[in-house]
């Protein structure tokens, strides 16, 4: 099949997803105790202008009339008006975008310039001093709490070396070298542990494939094992590795809105703590649908990107 | 040969003493289950365990060095750091324990019903991947924005994020061992829908259902306490660790110990359960060791 | 007698950390002259394959050998560092492998794969036309079909015969003198087995190479061997010339092995009476939709249109490659499967679509025996608990259903003490009789054995064989029997259909079929059957 069909056919397959994130995001809102007309309309506000107001945003509609009209808004790309900056909610993520963005990126690309050799080379030497010392780092890195990390380099790297900057965010137009550096901490911090996922992924699915019949014919072809093992070995085992890279991205995320806390970044994860302190719906009802569609979205360039690493896949 | 069987314990009293007997020779297990029966045994003994009330406050004694009093100094309110740790482990053992049976529970039931009947399958694996592609994290926050922050509403919003993994697990294992060939034997002899999941079934998920559970029980205690971290967790006056080190931000700097204690407690807690799971795995069966390694 | 390109004198395999001194194989002699094929046989764990991997240097990890030398033209590989294995291995020693699907690397083309043999085991580098050319005439001497697109081809994109052909290709790429084979016809298709041994034959003429061969079929090793080595349990029971061990074996055990190979005679060739018909089947199709987006996508018609008839004590056996439509036939049949549409007229019910709950009290008088024993049992429930699950459902309480079961261990030859035992205690060749136990439990009408000797080692495959005979006699029972072995199907059945992609070709009492084959598919199977001359 055309490459572009199976684009179409893969890039349909996740509209029912997209579909029921949106409505999970609906439900939040009204299921949520407080009711946030009366927030709206604030403390003095009498019975008949609270149901003038419900009437405005079409509360006074049954649920799944709600949910549609919600739902077409949403397709023409409006998220609404944020409750306590009288915004429009895309704006807000607009312009807190950028930060998120930043570090999810550098964070990605260092994971996996680091995470994939350790796996390799810990496969690769199994039971060496690599893989005991990637075991225990992978092992510590999935026990302590992200924010945990955060601090110990901001000890460490800021408060005792004074390396780099204890909180704070540089954009881009502020210079790159500015940018990364008041970057680096926030990476190192959500690096650790998707450095130990991937690690960890690689070297289960490079020692499983190297127990496959193919990687016996190679050796009795007599290719150094080098080749054997980077050759043949690691490419089969790519896909495993691609998808933990995209499945991880959810977890990503979850580090992103804790990080930013950590260091303080006007980025997204702070804008949904500050909403969810304020009880501002509609913005959080924004984030949810934004880092949903990028989950959604990066898992389908992975699921894409299979048939790069697997001719076989690209045959169905 | 067996390619995709789980071998796990037989059901007559023989293979459990001998699963029991392996279980403690293992020094991975055995560990996660000594850090496990530690904490279970501070958490239960909290009030002997030379504590004072977690919540005092003595304005006075802010931010104490350790002393013979304060065995761990005090935080910014004056209270004492070593009750509040102590009494912190109950905290974390009851959201760890309350957050993986809630999610094992709903999880594979839906999981059964997936597997089983082919209808709702699809619906329920949509719903599942939508609920997937929220981030566990955000989805807790948005869940306990909602529904305002106790024990229980915490540890339903933590919970529910995961039941879509723990469906998607339990939905594999059956798709694969309806496949199996005393899978259809048992059919072609006329056995009943539920004898069937029963008695064939459900023991092949049960091996990966304790591993991912324990797993479960680890993230919850770590997304608890980067919930209380970003202050939407346990109210502030409760000892829980995740506030403690949120009370440290300000005053870590004079005092590490404030951020350096819960967080060792943390760590230790999540370590001992996260080994308990990965010398479960390796025992149960290495072929887990992919599709159950999402750690938090 | 020619030169010899292996010598292999005195070699004991144990294990890398062995503490009582186990071994593997033990002093095992075989001698591989140039332009000769010398077949390795015996069943599985008789080391035969250990021998193999010894002379590769490929042992599994915690073996190796402890005793004995491996000699190829004259140089001892034993004492060989690893450096000089990996020249040898490839360049002067090529090897192939039971599955050839498997044992290409899935995610890189033909002629990368091919290609890199001659790039890592020569030191200049060569220019991509000459790689191209040599790879190109390496594919074609295999009489691999337009060579020039294949090439380009990923392994999941040709056939199973292909594949091996360009396994093949690849070993003999670099001219070795010693070629060893692992069981390289075992995966495959008869009629694609035939060719392939054909192939081989025919390389060892021209290019005058040593053939060290594994299997464990005395069929192949009839068609194709010039020596025999017989092993059984880790040591070489008999060894000679092929026309030698074949028509005069010395060793019990060998004689054992030959005339265990199914023949394809009925030993009791009685002549049935008509009986009464317990299943008809008509107009029966299954087709598996891949319904695909918008509605478009393949579909695939695994039965087209099957109807037959099946006798009171009658055995009806279904013939065809993989892919023929015979398992999915026998999986509606014994409706694990619903068909698509068609007439399963049981005992005078139709079954075919009817709903679970309606079909529950027909299921006893249909039973299946499965082609894998180590997966048909529940490896947590003993024996008995197996056993009697059948018995109970259809309304037995659980203390007679175990004194029931225990007088059919007894019909199926197995001890009737064994059940609270559990399934990995007992071999290939008692769970089957096990599953037959089960199956019989529940005075089932029909047996329908779905490659149910496929499995087991060929002495094993001989006795279950006659086990089936010997139900059908003592019970009266009817068979579906499912093979992909015309010979099997010979020695058990009074009727045989012949399928081939969905169809039945061919069908009628085993006698005329044998004698007097009428279409063309069905005669290919037969000149197809490895050992048909010699072992007659």
């Amino acid at each position: 099949m055309a490459v572009a069909g199976v684009l179409l056919k893969r890039s349909v397959s996740v509209v029912p997803v997209l579909a029921v994130v949106a409505l999970i995001a609906f439900l939040l809102l009204r299921f949520s105790s407080g009711d946030p007309v009366a927030q709206l309309a604030g403390d003095n506000a009498d019975p008949a202008a609270i149901a003038a107001i419900r009437a405005r945003l079409g509360l006074d509609q049954p649920l799944p009339v709600q949910f549609l009209h919600w739902l077409w808004r949403l397709l023409q790309g409006d998220l609404g008006t944020s409750i306590v900056s009288n915004q429009p909610v895309s704006t807000q993520i607009v312009q807190r975008v950028g930060p998120t963005l930043a570090v999810s990126l550098t964070t990605i690309i260092f994971s996996v310039l680091v995470g994939v050799p350790i796996g390799v080379l810990a496969a690769w030497r199994r039971g060496g001093w690599l893989d005991r010392f990637a075991m225990w780092t992978s092992v510590t890195g999935f026990a302590v709490p992200t924010f945990a990390i955060g601090y110990f380099w901001i000890y460490l790297l800021s408060m005792q070396l004074g390396l780099f900057p204890v909180q704070g965010y540089a954009s881009l137009s502020e210079g790159i070298g500015r940018f990364l550096w008041h970057l680096t901490l926030p990476t190192l911090t959500l690096s650790l542990v998707y450095v130990a996922l991937i690690a960890r992924v690689t070297r289960t699915s490079l020692l499983e494939v190297l127990n496959e019949d193919f990687v016996r014919t190679a050796r009795a072809k007599g290719l150094p094992e080098r080749i054997v093992v980077f050759k043949h070995a690691l490419r089969n085992a790519a896909v495993p590795i691609v998808s933990i890279i995209g499945i991880g991205v959810a977890l990503l995320i979850g580090g992103v809105v804790v990080t930013e806390s950590v260091f303080n970044l006007p980025g997204l994860g702070r804008l949904t703590v500050d909403s969810v302190l304020a009880r501002d719906y509609p913005v959080i009802q924004g984030i949810i649908m934004v880092f949903g569609g990028a989950y959604v979205a990066i898992n389908l360039l992975v699921d894409i990107s299979y048939s790069f690493f697997d001719p076989r896949i690209s045959a169905q | 040969m067996t390619a995709t069987t789980v071998i796990a314990p037989a059901s007559s009293s023989v293979g459990a003493r001998t699963f029991v007997r392996k279980l403690l020779r293992n020094r991975t297990i055995l560990f996660g289950l000594g850090v496990l029966a530690l904490l279970a045994l501070v958490a239960i003994f909290a009030s002997v365990m030379w504590t004072v009330d977690p919540s005092a406050l003595k304005p006075r004694l802010r931010l104490r060095p350790p002393s013979a009093v304060n065995w761990l100094g005090t935080d910014n309110l004056g209270r004492d750091i070593w009750s509040r740790l102590i009494y912190g482990s109950r905290v974390s053992l009851i959201v760890g324990a309350v957050v993986a049976v809630i999610a094992v529970i709903a999880g594979s039931a839906l999981g059964l019903i997936a597997g089983m009947v082919r209808w709702i399958d699809n619906i329920l694996m949509r719903m599942m991947d939508g609920m997937m592609a929220i981030p566990a994290i955000l989805l807790a926050i948005a869940l306990i924005g909602g529904l305002g922050a106790n024990l229980v509403t915490i540890c339903v919003a933590i919970a529910i994020p995961e039941i879509p993994r723990v469906a998607r697990m339990v939905r594999s294992v059956v798709l694969t061992v309806r496949e199996e060939a005393y899978v259809e034997a048992a059919v072609s002899m006329g056995t009943r829908l539920p004898v069937l999941v029963i008695r064939h079934i459900v023991p092949n998920i049960l091996a990966p259902l304790i591993v991912q559970a324990t797993y479960i029980a680890s993230s919850a205690i770590l997304i608890e306490a980067s919930l209380s971290f970003l202050g939407i967790g346990m109210p502030d006056e409760f000892p829980s660790w995740g506030n403690m080190m949120a009370d440290a931000r300000l005053y870590f700097q004079i005092r590490p110990g404030l951020m350096l204690f819960p967080g060792i407690c943390i760590a230790l807690t999540v370590l001992g359960i996260n080994r308990l799971g990965d010398g479960l795995r390796d025992m149960l069966d290495p072929r887990l060791a992919r599709s159950v390694g999402g750690v938090k | 007698m020619s030169e010899a390109v292996l010598e292999v004198a005195g070699l004991t395999v144990g294990l890398t950390h062995d503490a009582d001194g186990r071994r593997i194989v033990r002093d095992i002699n075989v001698t591989v002259p140039r332009g000769q094929i010398v077949c390795v046989v015996g069943e599985s764990g008789s080391g035969k394959s250990v021998t193999a991997f010894s002379v590769m240097a490929l042992l599994p990890q915690g073996l190796k050998p402890v005793a004995g030398s491996i000699k190829l033209l004259g140089e001892e590989l034993i004492a060989a560092t690893d450096d000089r294995m990996r020249e040898l291995r490839g360049s002067r020693i090529g090897m192939i492998f039971q599955e050839p699907m498997t044992a290409l690397n899935p995610v890189m083309t033909v002629r990368e794969q091919l290609a890199e043999l001659i790039e890592w085991h020569s030191e200049k580098r060569h220019p991509k036309a000459e790689v191209d050319k040599r790879v190109l005439a390496a594919l074609e001497d295999m009489l691999l079909p337009n060579a020039a697109q294949m090439m380009h081809a990923y392994p999941h994109q040709l056939s199973g015969g292909q594949r091996q052909r360009v396994m093949i290709a690849m070993a003999m790429l670099l001219e070795p003198i010693l070629l060893i084979a692992d069981e390289p016809t075992t995966a495959l298709d008869v009629t694609t087995q035939k060719q392939i041994l054909v192939l081989i034959k025919d390389l060892v003429k021209r290019k005058n190479i040593g053939v060290l061969f594994i299997t464990h079929d005395f069929g192949v090793v009839a068609d194709i061997a010039d020596q025999v080595v017989v092993m059984q349990k880790g040591v070489v029971v008999e060894s000679g010339s092929a026309d030698t061990v074949l028509k005069n074996p010395a060793q019990p055990y060998t004689r054992l092995l030959i005339d265990s190979v199914p023949k394809g005679i009925r030993k009791s060739a009685e002549i049935r009476e008509p009986s009464p018909t317990l299943l008809e089947v008509k107009a029966l199709k299954m087709t598996y939709g891949h319904r695909g987006f918008l509605g478009r996508g393949r579909v695939t018609q695994a039965v087209k249109e099957a109807a037959f008839t099946l006798g009171r004590g009658e055995i009806l056996g279904v013939v065809g490659e993989s892919g023929s439509g015979k398992s999915t036939l026998a999986r509606c049949v014994s409706r694990l499967m619903k068909p698509t549409s068609g007439e399963i007229s049981l005992l005078g019910t139709d079954i075919a679509r009817v709903s679970n709950e309606t079909l529950r009290p027909h299921r006893r008088y249909v039973q299946v025996v499965f082609q894998d024993p180590y997966r048909s049992l529940n490896p947590r429930l003993s024996v008995g608990q197996s056993l009697i699950e059948g018995v109970v459902n259809f309304g037995a309480t659980p203390e007679a259903a175990r004194a029931k079961v225990a007088t059919l261990l007894e019909l199926v030859g197995m001890d009737t003490q064994i059940l609270d035992r559990f399934p990995h205690e007992f071999s290939g060749g008692q769970r089957q009789r096990i599953c037959i136990a089960r199956a019989l439990a529940s005075e089932p009408q029909i047996l329908i054995a779905d490659e149910a000797v496929s499995a087991l080692d060929v002495t094993v495959q001989a006795q279950v064989l006659r086990l089936f005979a010997d139900l059908r006699s003592r019970l009266g029972l009817a068979m579906l029997f499912i093979t992909h072995d015309l010979r099997v199907a010979g020695e058990l059945c009074d009727r045989i259909m012949v399928m081939k992609s969905g169809e039945i070709v061919e069908s009628g009492p085993t006698a005329d079929i044998f004698d007097n084959p009428q279409h063309p598919y069905t005669k290919a199977l037969f000149s197809a059957a490895p050992g048909r001359e010699r072992l007659q």
